[in-house]
């Protein structure tokens, strides 16, 4: 069985668009179970989303615990040997607190992934495969959020090319969730439980896509 | 100075971002392997573009990806923003890269427009007394601005360079033999142009043009043999090519042969007379040559390559094929470059040396 590992934020985590702060979609509905209902027999779906995550840096309001780099390695090493990881961060880091430009959220980003390959958490001590995605761009209108993300309906739509050149840089693989889902209305900046499902559907084709060939020999 | 490790990446090679065809051409040492390897084998799939060049599934994505963008390669099917299945085929886009290839020979001078993948787009031959410097210069830079200027504008922005190919022996006339050698044609026909110039002798960079897109591809042993009026041997051993001894035909004069080679490649369907016998002369010649080189070396193959219509080619190899016999140890093929082959093989030098690795033979 292979497996991946899906770090992200609430998007990931599965907060609902409903403002309640503890709202979770269930397990099933969230888009890594979405993977894991079409890949399952083959693939451990590991799900690794805390609300509020960012790229690399500390939350100077929600706290140091939000930074995906700090957290990234132990996670890693908990759940290794793995096939494959998933990032899918930059959505916080449009917050007006980190004052980050589209092209240094993506650099967060390559940030991580030269954490990851800095370790050797893939198959027979290797590197494993890595997936950037590119969160999709918020909506116009953010309602109450809007103060918190002031500036972040132009910057969300500069990710996805942003993301892309991280990873042709960095040669890893690259989905724009842009292409399939759109954050709700609702809050201007998560997914609904439409989105999820979509969402869950097109990373499975990507990782199906990778290509995998025969099940690799792995240490007893 | 700021910690370069941290440096904020390169552009995304997008077209619309890119400096158009110099971008296309500098390609890093991987994506000129995953090149060669669709060349030689297309229609591979990333899945097995990885099994063949031992890298990983990321790093071929982002290779076929930004090969994909420059139109370098073609992918079965295109989902917007997306990789697609591992097992689609790819293959060389034929409209990728267009390079001008000149052959100069003793009494003519071919030029061919070819894209990526070895065929002639157009053609022209030019037939002249005698080589002489002056009317080839001449001729050489006309050839290449009347390629240009007919080409589209489309084609004409994706010229890889100009590839141009001589005899090792440019004829009688000793002074204007070596005059036309010794000319600095690269600095002649790059002003010309503004495209980079590859120079080859003749046989060697068909032998090479061969591997990469004819009969030899995937072979890293044969001996080529290209009849022109001599028979001018090649053995490749290791990818690498070593030049042998021209064979002259007794008889006729070559100058004539040469008219009457020119005369059938433009109307095959007027052969005329003695085809016939004179087929069975150059059979028996390439055979005897296959013989003696067999005392040294094992060759399983043996590609026979020609500025002869194809038919008449064809001919040969089967008249060869009878009189080596069933039991022999060499192969007999017939080269797939085509009665321009030469001047292929010259159009293929820019393609070599800007997207190959060096698994096509190089000349040892």
């Amino acid at each position: 069985m292979r497996s991946v590992l899906c770090y992200g934020d609430s998007n990931t985590y599965g907060q609902t668009t409903a403002n309640r702060p503890d709202d979770r979609y269930p397990h099933d509905v969230r888009w890594p179970g979405i993977v894991r209902a079409i890949l399952g027999d083959r693939w451990l779906v590991i799900e690794e989303g805390l609300s509020g995550r960012t790229t690399v840096s500390d939350d100077p309001i929600e706290g140091a615990e939000k930074n995906g780099r700090t957290y990234l390695k132990p996670c890693i090493m908990s759940h290794k040997p793995l096939d494959l990881v998933i990032v899918m961060l930059g959505t916080n880091d449009l917050k007006i607190r980190f004052n980050k430009t589209a092209g240094e959220i993506a650099m967060g980003v390559g940030a991580l992934v030269s954490d990851i390959k800095a370790l050797p958490a893939g198959i027979n001590g290797k590197v494993p495969e890595i997936m950037i995605v590119a969160p999709p761009p918020t909506a116009m209108e953010l309602k109450e959020w809007s103060g918190v993300f002031m500036g972040a309906q132009e910057k969300s739509r500069a990710l996805a090319a942003e993301y892309e050149r991280i990873a042709e840089a960095q040669e890893v693989h690259f989905f724009d969730a842009g292409l399939v889902v759109s954050s709700s209305d609702a809050d201007g900046f998560h997914l609904d439980a439409a989105a999820h499902a979509a969402l869950g559907k097109a990373i499975a084709e990507e990782i199906e896509a990778i290509g995998w060939g025969e099940e690799r020999a792995r240490a007893s | 100075m700021p910690d370069m490790r941290f440096a904020p990446p390169p552009s995304v090679r997008i077209a619309e971002r890119s400096t158009g065809m110099n971008q296309v051409l500098a390609r890093s040492y991987n994506e000129r392997l995953i090149m060669s390897l669709l060349l030689q084998n297309p229609g591979l799939s990333r899945m097995q573009l990885g099994e063949a060049s031992g890298l990983s599934a990321q790093t071929i994505s982002v290779i076929v990806r930004s090969l994909e963008k420059d139109n370098l390669v073609l992918k079965g099917e295109a989902v917007r923003g997306r990789i697609g299945p591992p097992t689609t085929p790819i293959s060389l886009n034929p409209e990728g890269a267009f390079s001008i290839g000149i052959n100069i020979g003793h009494r003519y001078l071919d030029v061919v427009m070819s894209d990526f993948v070895g065929n002639p787009i157009s053609r022209r031959a030019f037939v002249y007394d005698e080589a002489r410097l002056d009317d080839v210069r001449r001729t050489a830079r006309e050839a290449v601005e009347t390629a240009m200027a007919e080409a589209p504008k489309a084609r004409r922005d994706r010229l890889a360079g100009i590839g141009l190919s001589l005899p090792s022996d440019m004829g009688p006339s000793i002074g204007e033999a070596r005059a036309i050698l010794d000319f600095d044609f690269e600095a002649e026909l790059s002003r010309a142009s503004g495209l980079d110039v590859f120079i080859q002798n003749d046989v060697t960079a068909a032998a090479s043009a061969e591997c990469m897109f004819g009969a030899a591809r995937n072979l890293n042993d044969y001996l080529y043999c290209v009849v022109t009026p001599h028979i001018v041997p090649r053995l490749v051993l290791g990818g690498r090519i070593y030049a042998g001894h021209d064979q002259a035909f007794s008889g006729e004069s070559e100058a004539a042969m040469m008219d009457r080679f020119l005369a059938l490649r433009d109307a095959p369907e007027a052969s005329g007379d003695n085809i016939d016998s004179w087929i069975g002369t150059v059979a028996d010649e390439l055979h005897a040559l296959i013989a003696s080189l067999g005392k040294f070396a094992r060759v399983k193959t043996a590609i026979i390559a020609g500025l002869l219509p194809d038919a008449v080619l064809a001919e040969i190899v089967s008249r060869l094929s009878e009189i080596s016999g069933t039991d022999s140890e060499t192969a007999i093929e017939k080269s797939r470059l085509g009665p321009w082959g030469l001047a292929i093989g010259a159009a293929a030098l820019p393609f070599h040396s800007r997207f190959m690795n060096d698994s096509p033979a190089s000349a040892g």
